[in-house]
Order: structure tokens, then sequence, then C-alpha cells
């Protein structure tokens, strides 16, 4: 019942509108329950007792009558329709603004599509509700009580009779509404189920080919469609009993009407013209009730929707500005972390444990482990998409939890390791988190990353749609795009999760060379997992569940047993090996490739770090 | 900006009868002919049932006000009942077989469809994209089930019901029956405008909301991207602007659907008053019975919904034309790669690959030019070179994912394109780059090659290529589900599952599309001991990055703008000093050069 007055609240500024349409709805009710009177009376009073006239009359007031009944019909099936669309508009707004709220926690608990069938479905079934389930049960309840009240004035008996399968059609119709949804329930897991193999022999068809397995996976396929098929006529057969079982009662009544009444006017006990009335009102009675079921099913339907949706906006942000937050205007960027524990919601173990360090300006910071073994989670505690347990994470001496999120987080730049762009312009993306930025400065990023030679190739360059409606990019494409969109923002801080993981060597190498002068006078935080990239990083942090440790440059750890020389034999000593036996004479290769430094050297690609610098 | 303000419009709505089309779906009811005629007969009956009960009543209404015969009463009464029970059972069946004709021939589509999509080249997924072919079977064919099931048997009993009303009015009294069908062609007229305006209204209702739902499914995955550049206050401000915009298609559109019921019920409520008046009028002048007054009530009453019925029909026909477009564009496309009509099934193979002078590209665009290559059984062969050089090219046309242009391939001098397909892939294992594991266990996803493989057989290659001990420490070993994105399994953890995966196939020939290193030492030591086992004893092509795989190759084959540029040993190439070398020493350059100049200053 909570979840009723919640959606009540929903209704509140629109209540104007809502006694409206209900009193129009009762109005066209009231016109429309007169007719068949009218009919009836017609009939005795005009044609048997042969009244031009009073005929006349009738017909006049039925088209009055029926003009009346237009209007609020259309009153209210136009005023329910627009409070639907009104609600569902205002709900999508605070789940929207509610997602933006939510931090990277609640995000990796859900998937896209279970928030995207909170906005869609859910709320589709609450405006299903408010168009026409509660406008039915309100006109179905308004129908029986007015024809059981007119029935019963008029004759008693008849009227008993007319009504008897009443109930039992109500009953059986609410029963019925109640029995379909597991059924319903049922069918819906069963295409998911079917959808969920479509989609892994979609995604993974390479494999599916690979593999020969076209035959097998067919078979299954075909399974799952048999298995859906056969829920499916459950259903159908539930229905196929329901609707001609109801509409049977309905007839069974008009039979007891018919054959009582007719016996009734034939031993004249009654007019004829009653008799016309009672089969015209038991005719319109079918209808409503056998909506009930209907009715009630949508009515739980939309309040457990309802219940997912509220339940996503009563979920309090995790990372919110501390009432005393500050906006940091001249952020230095003095990273450093003091004692820091962490642990991620239902994580089973502490993903950080009593990490401290200090980063500054103009040094790299690189870190290096396993996966999960705490790499991620520093980097995502400095803009605060998690909070720290214990310990304090400080920029120039503030508290993280002390800044304007705001703030804090247009200072930093980040390249995440998955790369996500949007399905605007190439150009809009970069821009992303600068959205006035001008030709020349997302150009300059561009450069900056490598990124503007394959986009000026693009059919429309800049202006290119990217995404499922634009053109595909390769890995390494998107992985340039995301780091010119962090470059554009300028900011103090830059962090790169494995930012050319899948880009190839040569451009990779390409992109160490412009970052390396990007990063010249920022604070900047590497994670790779090629140790190529981290090797000429000021400090690298090597980190084991959740812990450092080993700290120190390239030349200091590899110089010791340890984790990171481990590494290192592994991946680079023989290469580098290979690179010392055969390099005897440096300048060789060194003449035949174009540099590519000077582009970056000229200081014009890059107005970003060069307006800095000359401030 | 930054926001999706255009989606294409899904629907290209325009005719409602496409011949073309109609004879195809049409088709797929061939298997049910006997049910389709069985449907139609039922669809009679409950017609008629169904107008004889009002006709029924207006027999008994004459009755009790002329002749007043009690019999005749009571027959009329229990020819009601039987009517009654026979319309029962009469919906009952034919609401069932309806529905399993529809539901039946979903079932046949979706199988089509998805068998047909097993011999497509992956190309084409790859062009069309997963969520797009994934509709056309969910979606599309969901709407042909609604147009099988509801739509074609209502446009018959809509039909029917008219013309049952039509003719009962007529033979009735031909002068009342025409009087009232004066308001028909007013109904057309007005159905005609509102259709015109609805539709427009309709399809900007749904438009906008396409919009506001693919800014918000965009959002929601890029959230962190959001956060991170602190969009959240410009995006909130357009989403309320395609929001708002959708309302307000949505209110407009509210009004059309508003209009059209009102405006029956008034026609409807007309139509009986002159019934009621110029009827009246017939029967104090005895051309009319009291009867067939009530049964022009009656009849006139359901005069106007199938009439209504019938446009909102029209309308799903229209988008199960659309729909059916979209299924036959799929089940059109001629595998790129067929089998030919005499292929044989390829025999076992000893593992002898050669490239004769092989030409291939894509559209216009030529990928691979003139390659020839011939490799030994059980070498090993590691392509080196740029992206775009046409590594996965000729890996591709390995496996026949393609065909070739010019010149053949050959596997044991069979050609591959005179073989069947299974034949061919059933001997050759590949282990990509992005590892795809499939919903289910990591027993099952060992075993995808082979499902009738026995768990120890299992075990064996997860021991082999050194799986098997961190697939004991899951909480239910091999019976543990993996994810779909193996969210349970890290990137290494999951190259292993894919190696045993290959493994267990035991291919004569292996591919294998290596990834970049991972950090995780452990895990890395584990890849480079398995890959070295996986290796041994069959033919192998690598698309390599690692050094240590590359140099224990027995051919490395360096790759240019679709060219081999040069072929060789390690050792032999960097001793040649040409691209091999260039491209090696790249990646070292730059922090050698520093190294350099650092030592020298």
């Amino acid at each position: 019942m909570k979840i009723g007055l919640r959606i009540l609240h929903y209704l509140k500024p629109y209540w104007k509108r809502v006694v409206l349409v209900y009193a129009a709805l009762l109005a066209a009710l009231g016109f429309q329950m007169t007719i068949p009177d009218l009919i009836g009376r017609a009939i005795d009073h005009g044609v048997v007792d042969r009244d031009g006239t009073y005929l006349r009359n009738i017909a006049l007031l039925i088209i009055g009558l029926a003009i009346l009944q237009a209007v609020f019909t259309f009153i209210r099936s136009y005023g329910t329709n627009v409070l639907a669309e009104n609600v569902g508009n205002d709900l999508r707004n605070d789940l929207y603004a509610k997602f933006q709220e939510l931090p990277f926690q609640f995000y990796d608990r859900s998937q896209t599509g279970q928030l995207m069938s909170r906005a869609t479905e859910d709320i589709n079934y609450i405006r299903s509700m408010l168009m026409f389930a509660v406008r039915a049960l309100v006109q179905a309840i308004g129908m029986m009580v007015i024809i059981t009240i007119i029935m019963l004035k008029t004759n008693l008996w008849l009227g008993l009779m007319a009504l008897s399968t009443t109930p039992f059609l109500a009953i059986w119709a609410l029963h019925f509404g109640v029995r379909i949804r597991p059924v319903y329930f049922m069918i819906q897991q069963q295409f998911g189920s079917m959808t969920s193999v479509l989609q892994e022999n979609v995604a993974g068809g390479r494999v599916v080919r690979s593999f020969a397995q076209e035959r097998a996976e067919s078979q299954r396929f075909e399974e799952e469609l048999e298995e859906l098929f056969q829920r499916n006529m459950r259903a159908a057969r539930k229905w196929a009993f329901n609707y001609p079982l109801s509409l049977a009662l309905n007839g069974l009544s008009l039979a007891g009407v018919i054959w009582l009444g007719g016996y009734m006017v034939l031993t004249g006990r009654m007019s004829v013209g009653t008799l016309v009335a009672f089969e015209r009102y038991t005719a319109l009675l079918n209808e409503p009730i056998r909506w009930l079921g209907m009715v009630v099913q949508r009515i739980a339907q939309a309040f457990a929707s309802a219940d997912r949706i509220f339940e996503i906006l009563d979920t309090k942000p995790a990372v919110t500005d501390s009432p005393n937050a500050k906006p940091m205007d001249n952020m230095r960027g003095v990273v450093k972390f003091d004692h820091v524990n962490f642990r991620y919601r239902g994580g089973r173990s502490e993903a950080l444990h009593d990490v401290t360090f200090e980063a500054v300006p103009g040094q790299i910071t690189a870190l290096v482990g396993a996966t999960g073994s705490g790499k991620s989670s520093v980097i995502s505690l400095i803009p605060r998409f998690y909070d720290a347990a214990d310990g304090s994470v400080t920029i120039d001496g503030v508290n993280v939890k002390d800044i304007q999120l705001s703030s804090l987080r247009s200072n930093i730049g980040i390249v995440m390791q998955e790369t996500f762009l949007f399905s605007v312009t190439v150009g809009e993306n970069i821009a992303y988190g600068k959205p006035d930025a001008t030709q020349a400065e997302i150009e300059a990023a561009a450069k900056a990353a490598r990124a503007h030679d394959f986009i000026m190739r693009m059919p429309e360059g800049y202006d290119t749609v990217v995404g499922e409606r634009g053109v595909t990019l390769s890995g390494g494409q998107k992985q340039r795009l995301a780091i010119a969109r962090a470059l554009l923002v300028d900011p103090r801080i830059l962090i790169l999760d494995d930012a050319t993981a899948s880009v190839d060597s040569e451009t990779e190498h390409e992109i160490q060379h412009a970052l390396r002068t990007l990063m010249a006078d920022r604070t900047s935080f590497v994670i790779a997992q090629r140790l190529s990239t981290v090797r000429d990083a000021d400090m690298i942090l090597v980190f084991a569940d959740g812990e450092i440790i080993q700290r120190g440059k390239h030349d200091e750890l590899v110089a010791v047993e340890g984790f990171y020389k481990e590494l290192y034999d592994l991946q680079l000593r023989d290469q580098e090996d290979a690179l010392r036996e055969l390099t005897a004479p440096p300048n060789d290769f060194e003449v035949d490739e174009p540099e590519p430094k000077p582009v970056l050297a000229g200081g014009k690609s890059e107005p970003a770090v060069a307006r800095r610098q000359g401030s | 900006m930054g926001m999706i303000r255009y989606v294409p419009d899904q629907e290209v709505l325009g005719k409602a009868y496409d011949s073309r089309i109609v004879r195809r779906l049409l088709e797929f009811l061939d298997p049910y002919r006997t049910k389709v005629i069985l449907t139609t007969l039922l669809v009679i009956v409950v017609t008629a049932s169904d107008l004889l009960l009002p006709k029924l009543f207006s027999m008994g209404i004459d009755e009790v006000v002329g002749d007043k015969r009690l019999w005749v009463v009571n027959v009329i009464g229990t020819a009601f009942v039987a009517t009654v029970i026979i319309r029962f059972f009469g919906t009952w069946a034919q609401y069932l077989s309806t529905q399993w004709i529809g539901y039946r021939v979903v079932f046949d589509m979706r199988n089509r469809m998805f068998r047909h999509l097993q011999q497509l080249s992956i190309s084409y997924i790859d062009r069309r994209g997963v969520g797009s072919v994934m509709t056309r079977i969910q979606n599309d064919v969901s709407v042909i089930q609604e147009m099988f099931a509801n739509t074609v048997i209502g446009i018959i009993s809509n039909a029917l019901v008219l013309l049952g009303i039509i003719l009962i009015m007529l033979l009735t009294n031909w002068k009342l029956a025409l009087l009232s069908f004066i308001v028909l062609p007013i109904m057309v007229v007005i159905m005609r405008y509102w259709q015109r305006y609805a539709k427009a209204a309709y399809r900007s209702t749904r438009r906008t909301m396409a919009i506001v739902n693919a800014n918000l499914a965009e959002s929601i995955a890029g959230m962190r991207v959001v956060q991170a550049n602190t969009r959240e206050p410009l995006n909130m401000k357009y989403f309320r602007l395609v929001n708002g915009d959708n309302l307000a298609a949505a209110v407009k559109a509210a009004k059309y659907s508003a209009i059209l019921f009102p405006t029956v019920s008034f026609l409807s409520a007309a139509s009986t008053a002159t019934i009621v008046y110029i009827g009246g009028r017939f029967v104090f002048n005895e051309t009319l019975t009291i009867g067939h007054l009530v049964l022009f009530v009656a009849m006139i009453d359901r005069f106007f919904a199938p009439i209504r019925d019938l446009s909102q029909q029209y309308s799903t026909l229209q988008s199960a034309m659309a729909a059916g477009e979209r299924i036959f564009e799929v089940l059109d496309v001629e595998p790129e790669v067929k089998d030919k009509p005499d292929a044989y099934e390829l025999p076992d193979i000893t593992g002898k690959v050669d490239y004769n002078n092989v030409t291939f590209g894509y559209g216009d665009t030529k990928i691979l030019h003139d390659i020839d290559l011939h490799v030994n059984p059980g070498e090993t062969v590691a392509f080196v070179g740029e992206t775009g050089a046409g590594k996965s090219s000729m890996v591709n046309l390995l496996m026949r994912f393609a065909d070739v242009w010019d010149g053949s391939i050959t596997i044991d001098g069979h050609d591959i394109r005179d073989v069947t397909q299974t034949s061919l892939r059933s001997q050759l294992g590949i282990v990509l780059q992005d590892t795809f594991l499939f919903g289910g266990t990591v027993r099952d996803n060992i075993s995808y090659a082979r499902p009738g493989a026995t768990l120890r057989e299992v075990e064996a290659a997860a021991k082999e290529v050194g799986a098997h001990d961190f697939i004991m420490k899951l909480p239910q070993d091999y019976d543990t589900p993996v994810q779909e994105r193996g969210s349970s399994l890290s990137v290494g953890q999951r190259q292993l599952v894919s190696f045993a995966r290959a493994l267990l196939a035991d291919p004569r020939i292996l591919i294998l599309d290596e990834a970049t290193s991972s950090i995780d030492t452990q895990t890395e030591k584990l890849i480079q001991m398995a890959l070295k086992r996986l290796l041994v004893g069959r033919t192998s092509f690598v698309i390599a990055h690692r050094l240590s795989t590359i140099r224990e190759a027995d051919k490395v084959v360096v790759m240019h703008l679709g060219r081999i540029v040069e072929i060789g040993t390690h050792d032999e190439l960097m001793a040649k000093k040409g691209m091999y070398y260039g491209l090696y020493t790249m990646q070292w350059r730059g922090q050698d050069e520093d190294e350099e100049t650092e030592q020298t200053a």
C-alpha cells in the first residue's frame, strides 16, 4: 500500500486534472447508462403506444446524451493519457537524475540492460496502469453499481436473474488474473533464456564457426524454441478457456433474462420495453467484468514495477559532497595516500591495505601488479569514484572528501581501461569533458593523442558519428580518442589505466612519446600491462593483494630479487638481451624513420600544455 | 553537445499489402494447411452463432408481444442456451488453433533464421552488428506472430461479422438498413482523416521515445565517463529536453487517440436514435415488428467495433510487412562461403598448408596481394606486422571465413574450397585474442568442440595447459558457471580455458591469435608454458605478440600492406636488419635513445 501512496504522490502535482478526469468519467458513464432505459421507454411508450412525438423526443434525447457522453469521454480519455504521460515523464527524469548521482559501486553491481528496463518497461507498466487499469477498474465498479441498482429497482426477480452469473464472472476474472501471472513469468524467463543462447551465438560467432559447432548450436536453439512454444501454449490454453467461459456465463444470464423476461411479458407482468432494456444492460455488463482480471493483473504488475523503480530512487549515493566541501581553484596536484584501507562493497577481503605514497606534479607514478592486486582501486580513490574506509587521500593537503566533487573531478583526466565512446561525432566525443572547446583545441588534443590522422581519413573528419549508428573504430583508435578526451580538459592529474593496451606497438611508441611531453608538469598515474610502458616512470609501485610490496625506479627494482624482477625476466629480459646483442651501431636505424618529436616541439599543436606552462 | 538527437526511423511503413512478402509469409503456413482450413471454419461457426443470439432474442420479443405461445418461448430459450454452448466450444477451439498456428510459425521462422545465420560468414554479423541481428530474430518475428495469431484471424472474423450484420439488416428491412448505413461513409471519411494525422503523431511519439531510450542507454553504459568528466548537469539538461520532446509528442498523440472512441460511440448512438425514430414509425405502419426493431438496435451496436478494429489491424499488417521485409532480408543473404555441391569430406590430414598466389580483399579494397607461402606439417608460423598488414586475413582465409579472390589454399593438396566446411574446420583449431566463453560451466566451455568428452579428458586437457590448478580452486571446480563476460575468471585464466578448449579439440592445424602479454606473473608463466605445449606436433599459425613465441617459430612471416616482405627464423631476420629488425626494435628505440643520451652526457 505504501507503493500505492508513492505513486499517488507523483499524481499530486496534477490533482486538479485527476479530479476532472474522474468526474468526466462518471458523467460519461451516467449518460451511457441511461440509453438502454431510453430505448426501453421508446418501445413501450412510443412504439407500443404509437406516440410519434414521444419517439422523436426520445431519439433527440439519445442524440443529446450521446453528444454529452462523447464530450466527457474525450475529456476523460485525453486527460488520463496526458496524466499518465506526465507521470511517466517525471519518473524518467527522476530516474535519470538518480542514475547520475549513483556511484561506481552501483554500476559494478548492475547491468545496463536491467537499469534500462527500469526506465522503459517498468515506467510503461505504471503508465499503462494510470492510462487503462485504474480507469477501467473505476468504470467497471461504477457500471456494476449503476446497472445493479437500475435492474433491481425495475424488476427485482429479473434483475436477480440477470445478475446471477455476475459474481461468478467477477471471481473467475480475478482468479484468472492471479493464475495467469506465473505463466507469463515463465514465458518471460524462457524468452530470456532463448535470447541469451541467441546472443552468445551471435557474439561468439567466430568461436562457433571455428569449432564447427553450427549444428549443435542449432540444436540447442531449437530446444529453447520448443520450450518457449510449450510455455506460450500453456498460456494460450488458459486464455482459450477463460475468454469463451466469461462470454458463455454472460450468455447464460442473457438466456435467463430472455426466458424469464419473455414469460413475464407473455403473462403481462412486465412491459416489452423493460425486457429490451434488461437485455441491453446485461450485454453491457459483460465487458467491464471481463476486464477485471486483466485490470487486477496490470495493477499488480505496475506495483511490482514501481517497487523496482523506488528501490533505485531510494538508493543513497555513497559518495556525496560533504556539507563543508569547498571548490578547489588552483590545484597543484600533490596526491598523497596516507595509510589507506579500502574494501569493495560485498568484497571478501580488503582491496587496499595500508597504502601510503606521495605523487607530485611532474612525476609519473606507475602502478604494477597482477589483476586484482589493487592498482585500479588506488586510482579510483583519487577522483572519489569510491571512498577510502580508513586513512586519507589528500590533494594539496586537502582531504578529497572535503573538495567539491565537480571541482575535484574536473581537475582530473582519466583514460579508463575500457574505452567508452558516445554515439555522437568524433569531435564531440573528444570534447566530452569540455563541451565548449574550440575546434582548434580539439584538433590539438587529437594530434597529441596521435588520433588526428585517422580522424581526417574518416568520411566526415571530426563530424563523423561513431558507434552503432556510425563508423566502427578499432580498439586502438578508441583508446586514442579517450586519451585525446583526457588531454583536452587540461587536467592537473592525469590517470591512464592501461590506456595503450590495444594499440599496436608502433602507435604505442608514438603515444608514449607524446604523453611524455604532456605529463611534464602534471601528476601522472600509469597502469600498464606491458612493462615497456612503465619503465621510465619516476616511481614504480608494485602491488600484491592490496599492499605495496615494492617501490622505486626501474633500475633499482630490477637490481633486487622480487616480484618486479620476476616480471621483468618474464616479459622484457630476453627482448632487451636480444636487442643489446644486435644494436651494436645504435645510429643505424635511427636515420630512416621520421622523428615524431617535432610535431609536439612546435608547441602550437598542444595549446593546453603550452598555455599552462606560459601562465 | 554530446547527446543523441536523432535516431533513424525504424519503420519503413507504407504498403499494408505487399504481395511478394505476403506470399512468402504465407509459405510458412503451408505445413499447417489443414489446421488453417479448420480454423477458418471455426471462425465462421463462431461468427454465425454470435449473430444468431440477437436474432433469437428478437424472435422471442415478437413471440411474447405477438402470438404469445409459451412453447415457442421455451424453444427459443433452449436454442439460445444451445447457441451459447456452441459459441463457447467454437471460440475455445478457434482461439487455441490460431495461437497454435501463430506460435508454430514463429518457431519455424526463428529456427530457420538461426540455422541460416550459422551459414553466414562472420563478417555479416560484424557488418550488421550483434544488436541488429538479434532484433530481427526476436522482435520482428514477434510482430509476425501477432499477425498470424491475431491479426489475420481478426480481419477475417471482423469482415465476417460486418458482412453478417449487413446481410441480416438488409434481409430484415432493406429500407431501414440503408438508412442505418448512412453513417457508414461518414465513419469511413473520419477514419481516413484520423489515420492520416494520428499515424504521424504516433510515429513522432515512437521516434522521440527512441531518442530518449538511446540517450538513457548510453548514459547508463557510459556513466563512469560521465561522472569522470563531471557532465551530470549538462546531460541532465539534455535529457530533460529530449524527454520533454517525447512528452509533447505523446500529449499530441493522446489527443488523437482520445478523439476516436467518442466519435465512434456518438455515431453509433446517432444511428440508434435514427433506428428508434424511423424504425418506430415503420412499426406504426406495420412494415416492421418490434422484434426487428430490437434486432436493428442490437446490430447497429455491434456494427462499429469491427470497423474500428479493422483499421487497427490494417496498421498491424503494415508493421508486419515491414517486419517481414526485414526477416526476408536476413534469410535472403547468400552465404559468402558455400559448400560446393560436390564438396567432399576432408580426409585426415597431416597438416601441410600451401598458399598459392593468393589474392584477397573486401569490397573494392585488396588486402592480400599474391601471397605464396608453403608450410610443412608440424611447423610453427608466426605472422608479424602492423595492424592492417593482412595477418588476420591470412588465418581467416585458412579457416574459410572468406574465399580467396584468386589463387588457392590447399591442405595436403586438397583445395579448401573443394571440401565441406565442417570437415575442414573440425580439423582446424583456433584460439582468439578476445577469449569468448559461453554461459555454462568451465567444463562445458572446455569441451565445447567435443561435447561428448569425459571429465577425465577435460581434466587432462586442462592439466596439459596448466589450467587444472586454478580450476580446482574455483567454488565448484569444473562445474563452476562462467558468466558471459566471464567476470569470475581473470583475463589470463580465460585464455587458459580457451587453450584447454583448443587442446581437447586436438586439431591438426592450430591458429592462434595471441593476446598481448599479461602482467599477472603467475598466469603469464602458465600461458607461456601452455603455448609451447599447444603448438607442439601440429602445424600452427600464430599472430604473434610474444617474443618467446616468435623466437621459437620455424618461420617468421613479416607482412606489410598485404604482402609478405620477409620470411625466415628470428635470428635470420634480425641478422638481415630489414623490416623485421625495424619493427622489433621499435618499442625500445625511444627509451634506448634516452639512455644513450644520458650515458653520453
